[in-house]
């Protein structure tokens, strides 16, 4: 029997149940739909949320701090719980004090983010630069005036500030003596002029940091509220204050227990406390940013470099914070460690982790989301394969009816020399028909709506996020163009196994017999 | 006819030999055929005369390979029937033998060639071939004109002409027709007889006549062979 012959039966059996086919075909049509929007939509908003992130570049980026706490134990007459109670009660209330105690006290760093640590982190394979997030807060003088400013460390090849450049050039180097500050730290300092502004570049900017210790104008700050903007001169005037404020008390009218409390307020407390140290150097001013533009801010660290004044190369700055002994001992809070390749994410990250260190990455972040969406849209699929399946069981009902009806049909075919195998490829071949045309149809229908339900989804996007994406969040890789009617045929061809089965038993003598 | 033993089974069309069938269940059997043995020589024409119910189509059926025997062995065309797989079962249907029955078993939705030309879908002839083979099948049995009628817009005796067409399709070495004319008046019925017998002798074709008329039996062939219960009457 030839292919072409199988096939013309099969469709000729099927044309003559017109309303039945068509009702059989939309099931698996359905059902296929379903199935091909499900995968379509689950494997382009994975592709989305990789290509958004990827944008940014920040995938490449892990973000890593010091582990804390863990060290100290609580002592044991603390977990001690007194009084006539529930033995589940007296639990209860053990663990809620032991968990208190862990949030309550403040450990210090148990693994820290040293310049060696760092130095061991960039040693690790696939890293291509490890760099402090170092914000101050800090005073610039420029010629006579001067202010609180607040400063960044920042890689001399750092895209970000670099196309904001308007005048001069960027951080020559990471260890440069040089700054880059913005137009508006400019003007405050009294440039204005555009001309001004164009000769800013050359001229010498004093930083002055306060390591270790808060800024006396801090008292301000306590009195009334408010952020203090205090000079030099003013604060050195603090400074005289605020040390010869315990002599101030005796003068104060207050009662002797009164005197007794003060003064054991304000005993200082760890005499050992390292000393407080102030920086104070000239920086070259090597270039004038434009004022941000409010973009960037979609970036991890995008909010700080709104309000960035300054800009320190990086080198410098993680030299100068370290002249701290408090800060060399601590090391940093949050140092961002780039990889060469996003392959190498996560076994990076897992390096890091190893050495006791806390990691962010977005790649956990985003294969969380993707997972999440992965939940959503398998869910579908799975809804999407039992509508499948559904339609199968329609399909072997109705063939199981037309294997009865087309009993006689069947006694002719083997009576004149049909053999069994014959007869059972003629029903798959019904089986499978259904199959491929509402496969296809399915998948057809499945791409055309695509297009409406992308510009909506786009448009609710936008809106409410305002991310305009770039491609549709539908794809059609080829696995789904093909898998999908290809899944369709099988699951119909199986479903027509069992009637195509019992077409190709039906025994001739009792199918012609003609009572 | 001088009785010489039949030598060589190259001569023999059929053989059957202690042909048993039974229906039902071992606790009540029908024993539609008891024991049954003859010999059918090639381009023999046989009647296989007897009352309704005495086992004619049952015999007919297991010639035609369409049922399978209980016990006891028949050959046709040199292979034991019994023994054959069943896909070599549906060969001996489609290329040894043609069937005829009592209802014509045509397929109603489909044209007198299409009926025709069903057996060579299955032998796996090409489409051209089957319409010409079908052409000339349908013009032998003088229905040349009607080819792409549908059974039900044809007469009783043209149904059966359309049948006989199907059987003759492939030249089948044996025809084995059951009560051809049982459905038709007396006219018609000659015809077709007339038709079936010519064909055969022409054409040396091996012809097993099932009916119940004993002078067409007698008349338009060479031997009858009598069934009763299920036993075959010497
Ligand atoms: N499928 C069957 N099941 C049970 N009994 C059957 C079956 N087919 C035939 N018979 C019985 O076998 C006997 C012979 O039947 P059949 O060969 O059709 O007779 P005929 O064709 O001579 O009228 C009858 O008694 C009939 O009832
Ligand atoms: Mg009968």
């Amino acid at each position: 029997m030839r292919l072409v012959d199988v096939v013309g039966l099969g469709l000729s059996a099927l044309l003559r149940q017109k309303v039945r086919t068509l009702l059989t075909t939309l099931g698996v049509l359905f059902g296929s739909f379903v199935l091909v929007a499900s995968l379509s939509v689950r494997q382009g908003v994975h592709e989305t949320i990789a290509r958004e992130y990827q944008k940014y570049g920040e995938l490449r980026k892990i973000e890593v701090r010091p582990t804390y706490g863990g060290t100290k134990e609580i002592p044991p007459e603390k977990l001690e719980v007194r009084g006539t109670m529930s033995e589940e009660r007296r639990q209860r209330l053990r663990q809620e004090i032991q968990r208190r105690w862990k949030q309550g006290i403040r450990v210090d760093p148990a693994k820290t983010l040293t310049r060696e640590r760092m130095k061991e982190i960039a040693a690790l394979d696939h890293v291509k630069s490890v760099e402090p997030v170092l914000l101050q807060h800090g005073r610039v003088t420029l010629g006579k005036k001067s202010m609180d400013a607040l400063s960044l460390a920042a890689p001399p090849d750092s895209a970000e500030f670099r196309n904001r450049l308007m005048a001069g050039s960027f951080l020559p180097s990471a260890d440069s003596q040089s700054v880059v500050v913005t137009e508006y730290l400019l003007y405050q300092l009294g440039i204005v002029d555009d001309a001004d502004v164009e000769r800013a570049p050359g001229k010498t900017l004093e930083l002055e940091y306060r390591l270790g210790r808060p800024a006396p104008s801090l008292l301000l700050t306590l009195m009334h509220g408010g952020n203090a903007q205090v000079s030099p001169e003013e604060e050195k005037v603090l400074e005289k204050v605020l040390q010869r404020l315990p002599d101030a008390f005796a003068k104060l009218d207050l009662g002797a227990e009164e005197r007794a409390t003060v003064e054991k307020l304000f005993k200082p407390r760890t005499p050992t406390a390292p000393e407080g140290i102030t920086i104070r150097e000239p920086f070259a001013i090597a270039g004038v940013l434009r004022c941000g533009d409010g973009g960037g801010t979609e970036q991890r660290w995008g909010w700080v470099a709104g309000d960035v004044d300054v800009l320190v190369p990086s080198g410098t700055a993680t030299e100068m914070y370290f002249r701290s002994p408090r800060h060399r001992e601590h090391g940093f809070d949050t140092v961002i460690v780039e990889v060469d390749d996003l392959t190498h994410v996560k076994a990076v990250n897992q390096q890091i982790l190893a050495m006791g260190l806390q990691t962010v990455s977005l790649v956990d972040l985003i294969e969380r989301e993707q997972f999440s969406y992965l939940l959503i849209f398998s869910s579908m699929t799975v809804v999407a394969v039992v509508a499948l399946m559904v339609a199968a069981l329609g399909i072997t009902n109705t063939m199981l009816m037309s294997v009865l009806e087309r009993i006689r049909e069947i006694g002719i075919m083997k009576a004149v020399g049909a053999r069994e195998g014959h007869i059972q490829t003629m029903f798959l071949v019904e089986g499978a028909l259904i199959g491929v045309v509402g496969g296809l149809l399915g998948l057809l229908m499945g791409w055309v709506a695509s297009f409406p339900a992308d510009a909506w989804v786009r448009s609710m996007i936008e809106q409410q996020i305002s991310i305009k994406l770039e491609e549709s969040i539908f794809v059609f890789p080829p696995w789904l163009v093909f898998g999908t009617p290809l899944f369709s045929v099988v699951v119909t061809t199986l479903a027509a196994f069992y009637p195509a089965r019992r077409a190709a038993r039906v025994n001739p003598i009792a199918a012609l017999r003609h009572d | 006819m001088i009785a010489t033993a039949p030598s060589i089974s190259a001569d023999v069309s059929v053989q059957a030999s202690d042909l048993t069938r039974t229906y039902g269940k071992a606790a009540a059997p029908i024993h539609a055929l008891r024991s049954v043995s003859f010999t059918i020589h090639r381009g023999e024409r046989v009647a296989l005369l007897g009352k309704s119910g005495s086992g004619k189509s049952t015999l007919l059926n297991l010639l035609g390979g369409l049922d399978r025997p209980s016990s006891g062995s028949v050959h046709v065309g040199g292979r034991d029937l019994a023994r054959l797989r069943s896909r070599d079962l549906a060969r001996h249907r489609l290329a040894t033998v043609g069937m005829i029955f009592q209802s014509f078993n045509l397929i109603p939705s489909r044209t007198a060639a299409e009926n025709v030309a069903l057996p060579l879908v299955f032998a796996g002839k090409r489409r051209a071939e089957r319409r010409k083979a079908a052409q000339h099948a349908l013009e032998v049995v003088g229905l040349g004109q009607r080819t792409d009628h549908r059974p039900t817009e044809l007469s009783g005796g043209e149904q059966q002409r359309v049948a006989i067409a199907r059987a003759l399709v492939n030249c089948p070495a044996v025809l084995l027709a059951d009560e051809p004319t049982g459905n038709l008046d007396s006219a018609t019925a000659d015809d077709i007889v007339a038709l079936l017998t010519d064909h055969v002798r022409t054409h040396g074709t091996t012809l097993v006549l099932v009916t119940h008329d004993e002078d067409l039996a007698r008349h338009c062939t060479d031997r009858v062979l009598r069934l009763q219960d299920g036993h075959l009457l010497p």
